[in-house]
């Protein structure tokens, strides 16, 4: 049985619809990302499950229990999961010990027990030593150790995460992501995790949802995402691909599409064999990483001949814009030995790195 | 609004302003205001102490050095008496306003109550009123033989005697709470508003429920600023002469301020006494303040990152919705609705009828007093003075703020530290140090020693609401002026004080219905010639025409309620959070 599952969720308030038709699972010690540019209703996804929000329709059930459906609303208190803040929300006037305590406190456990569980909630977020200075003296990091420690000790059935990463700095974002992931595997607690940053996401989950104005765009791992984007939208938001309009010019035996954009042709691959088609409009998408600067006498398959307009130095590879018959391409080239804007160089795109999407 | 009861716990980042900080740090500018604010708060204050020690006014050729009136204050029973009843009871008054004000904060800001817009500004409204009409109201409501409720209760429910009878402490006590009730509110709904909501939520996610989220979290977060509505609200009550004179002054419940007045206009005159028990009140309030100060300033340090404005969600009072829209309605019913019907009760009918039902309405009172030559002059005054002081306080507000925030002047920790002065110091004190000070000028006796009076009083609340809204003016607004090319004047003029015009507007009115339902300060300075509506009001009050004295009070309500009408829906000023 599914730890979490949501279930045709909807949420409006008045005409505007936050959420729409919106179902997935999320199981036992699985790591799941809700993912999507801000206003796409992920948060209001997640403050539902909390209980935070009322939905307007369809059902959510924790660990086996409906907790929202029609008439039902199960208040927050009573669906037996905790929750990171985007602000931390620790409490001003409480120490680290009691902040962390609260919810044993709640349930009136015995003070001996507070006392080990508190003191091993800390020593799991790296905290020991903290638990008698106020939230106030912490820093940022500091703070959001305290409302992860706050958030595990009640062992919860289901940890939300609300985009709890992004008040804190780029250096200790990046380090807090690694700590996260390693102590969520550790714990095996089951956790959504809300974030509008698709390099988290991909890093930190076992499974992200993809959504869009409301709606679920797609659902899978992080390299199912990246490799097999099913639409402009997720093609674009998830490693910004390159994406042009073109038109399909045959399709081989093996899977192999020829696609017309402009005046070239390309080969590439449908990812989602339900997508292939064998004539019409095709969306043709290749990451910048997969074009390949070869010899200039070089021959085979996706070979082209590219001017080089500019070229934007980014450490370990340069960012450069190719013109292609009328087609500017971007592509990442390693640093060393780049070409020079003006040149002309020979470029090879891997058929299996192009990626055909009809989109409906 | 808000920020009136939050005056003094602002202080923002001193944002400089480079350009101009450099070309104006003379000492030119810094020595004028210093003088003036000299002038107009500290000679009084101090020549209230001098007062004191005198045996007579200024003056009097006889009037010696005396301890007399300080010894006969400080140390015998009477005063010591009145002293301790009055901060006793201010402290009473404190508690039960903090624990309604608190209350009514949390239903509105916290629960699904409905109408919350209309609820918000009826819990305010009281605000906006003269707590000395209400206290005449009340007494015309429930005073022990002629209060229109115990005659209701004779005539349909065969009472003997009073059922309620507001000229006794409990009454004056419960009166003086129903009117400050709002400024607790105030206060704390700020407080509630500026949490981050997410400290509950966490606190419902750990497994609380409402009330123990609410006892654990909610009330401990924003205590300071409870803290700091509890001590508004002392000085403020501390401070109060309305109320408790109009309830039968001495006799319910000895008040400080009333002693002051009774001082100066009952036989025995003894200015020197007022002055000696003006400087008491003014330690009392000087220690109120002090407490007050140090709980805004451990509320700034409460404050805490605060996410995204989601949307809060509001505790479900289901079954409790119809008890707490009662409890705000019984409220509005005291405070407003109730009293403003006996006064309209009182001033169109003829007092002949022996049952309230029966009663003939007439205009005849009304327009015969509204005609009157002394009325119709104090409505001119009160509506002169009600425009030149807010005028001039902003405008010197203003000056003030800009020197001190934008031009870095010297000595700006000074200035401002005088400039919030007034604000520890109740009207009446004001009022007396104020009698003592122009005592020998032309402008005694005159408009002119009120509106001193008023802008003196009043200029902390503009400095602050004005400095408030020039820390919220990004400084790069004005840089970008300057790079333009514009000369520092133009700046001023063409952003600066355009970006500040709500803050100014809503500062305007507030000083405007200060200015209007004053009664301390006025009815010590008042003369033949320079008395305002509410000093008219209390005269009739005072030789028992209580239909008079009704009749200007509601003349004074409706400039009241004209001026905020004006302020609300010409100049579109907010008045409430909720707008």
């Amino acid at each position: 049985m599914a730890q979490l599952s949501v279930e045709n969720l909807e949420v409006s308030y008045g005409a505007m619809v936050a959420v729409k038709d919106l179902s997935f699972d999320v199981e036992e010690g699985e790591f799941v990302s809700l993912l999507g540019p801000s206003g796409c209703g992920k948060t209001t996804t997640l403050r539902c499950i909390a209980g935070l929000e009322a939905s307007s329709a369809g059902r959510i059930s924790i660990g086996g229990d409906l907790v929202a459906e029609d008439g039902l609303e199960v208040p927050p208190e009573k669906r037996d999961i905790n929750m990171v803040f985007q602000s931390y929300a620790v409490w001003p006037h409480m120490s680290v010990f009691e902040n962390v305590a609260y919810g044993l406190r709640t349930r009136r456990e015995p003070s001996e027990t507070i006392q080990v569980k508190v003191g091993e909630a800390l020593q799991t977020v790296g905290l020991e030593g903290y638990a008698h200075r106020f939230g106030t003296e912490l820093s940022g990091g500091q703070q959001q150790r305290v409302a992860l420690a706050r958030a595990i000790v009640t062992s919860p059935r289901l940890l939300l995460f609300d985009e709890p990463l992004s008040n804190l700095d780029a250096g200790l974002r990046e380090r807090m992501r690694f700590e996260l992931v390693e102590l969520q595997r550790r714990l095996g607690k089951t956790s959504l995790y809300v974030t509008h940053d698709q390099s988290e996401a991909m890093l930190m989950s076992d499974r992200i949802l993809l959504m869009k104005a409301g709606q679920l765009v797609q659902m899978g791992s992080p390299r199912d995402l990246y490799d097999r984007p099913a639409s402009r939208f997720a093609a674009e938001f998830i490693g910004n691909a390159n994406i042009f309009d073109g038109e399909i010019a045959s399709v081989a035996g093996n899977a192999a599409v020829l696609a017309r954009i402009g005046g070239i042709s390309i080969e590439g691959r449908f990812s989602w064999p339900e997508q292939a088609r064998n004539s019409g409009e095709v969306l043709v998408c290749i990451r910048a990483e997969s074009v390949v600067r070869v010899a200039s006498e070089a021959t085979g398959v996706n070979l082209f001949d590219v001017e080089v307009r500019t070229v934007s130095f980014l450490g370990a590879t340069v960012n450069c814009l190719l013109q292609l018959d009328g087609v500017t391409l971007r592509a990442d080239l390693p640093a060393r030995h780049p070409p020079a804007p003006g040149e002309t160089i020979r470029i090879r795109i891997d058929p299996e790195a192009v990626t055909m999407i009809t989109e409906p | 609004m808000s920020t009136i009861v939050q005056a003094a716990a602002q202080s923002g980042p001193r944002t400089g302003f480079a350009p101009l900080r450099r070309r104006r740090r003379g000492f030119v500018l810094p020595i004028v205001l210093g003088l003036i604010l000299t002038i107009l708060v500290l000679v009084p204050i101090l020549l209230m102490f001098i007062g004191a020690v005198r045996s007579g006014t200024f003056v009097d050729p006889h009037s010696t050095f005396s301890l007399r009136s300080l010894q006969a204050v400080y140390t015998t029973w009477p005063y010591l008496r009145t002293l301790g009843i009055t901060v006793g009871a201010s402290l009473l008054v404190s508690l039960l306003a903090c624990v309604v004000g608190i209350a009514l904060a949390w239903l509105i800001a916290r629960t699904d109550i409905p109408a919350k817009g209309l609820m918000e500004n009826s819990v305010i409204a009281p605000l906006y009123l003269s707590p000395f009409v209400g206290a005449l109201a009340w007494l015309i409501l429930a005073s022990p033989r002629a209060g229109l409720l115990n005659v209701l209760a004779h005539q349909f429910f065969g009472a003997t005697g009073p059922i309620i009878n507001v000229t006794t402490s409990t009454g004056v006590i419960l009166i003086m709470v129903l009117y400050n009730v709002p400024y607790a509110y105030m206060t704390v709904s700020a407080a509630l508003r500026g949490m981050d909501p997410s400290m509950e939520e966490a606190s419902y996610l750990s497994g609380a429920g409402v009330v123990r989220t609410a006892l654990k979290i909610t009330f401990p977060v924003v205590r300071p600023a409870i803290v700091s509505a509890f001590f508004f609200v002392f000085v403020l009550t501390c401070g109060t002469f309305s109320i408790p004179a109009a309830l039968g002054g001495t006799q319910a419940l000895p008040f400080m301020a009333v002693d002051i007045y009774h001082a100066t206009a009952t036989y025995p005159i003894d200015y020197s006494r007022a002055a000696s028990i003006g400087t008491m009140l003014f330690w009392i309030s000087l220690i109120g303040v002090a407490f007050y100060r140090f709980a805004s300033q451990v509320a700034t340090r409460f404050v805490t990152v605060t996410a995204r404005g989601y949307r809060m969600r509001f505790v479900k009072l289901r079954g409790l919705r119809v008890v707490s829209v009662g409890l705000i309605a019984a409220y509005v019913v005291l405070a407003i609705i109730l009293p403003y019907l006996a006064l309209f009760y009182v001033a169109f009918t003829s007092f002949t009828s022996s049952s309230i039902a029966a009663a003939s309405w007439t205009l005849d009172n009304f327009k015969a007093v509204a005609g009157s030559v002394a009325v119709s002059q104090s409505i001119v005054n009160t509506l002169i003075i009600a425009v030149i002081a807010p005028t001039l306080c902003i405008m010197f507000a203003v000056w003030i703020a800009y020197a001190i925030r934008r031009l870095k002047v010297r000595g700006g920790g000074i200035l401002d530290y005088i400039t919030m002065f007034p604000i520890a110091v109740p009207g009446i004190v004001f009022g007396t140090g104020i009698f003592w000070t122009y005592l020998m000028t032309p402008a005694y006796g005159t408009i002119w020693i009120l509106i001193i009076a008023f802008v003196a009083s009043y200029v902390p609340f503009a400095y602050r609401m004005i400095d408030t809204s020039l820390i919220q003016i990004d400084k790069s607004l004005e840089e970008a002026s300057a790079l333009c090319g514009a000369s520092h004047w133009r700046t001023a003029w063409q952003v600066t004080f355009r970006l500040i015009r709500p803050g100014v507007l809503s500062a305007w009115i507030l000083i405007f219905i200060f200015s209007v339902r004053e009664i301390s300060a006025a009815i010590l300075l008042s003369s033949a010639s320079n008395k305002v509506l509410s000093v008219m009001s209390w005269d009739y009050l005072e030789f028992g025409n209580v239909q008079n004295a009704a009749i200007i009070g509601l003349l004074q309500t409706a400039i009241l309620v004209l001026g905020i009408l004006a302020g609300r829906y010409v100049l579109r000023i907010k008045l409430s959070q909720n707008g």
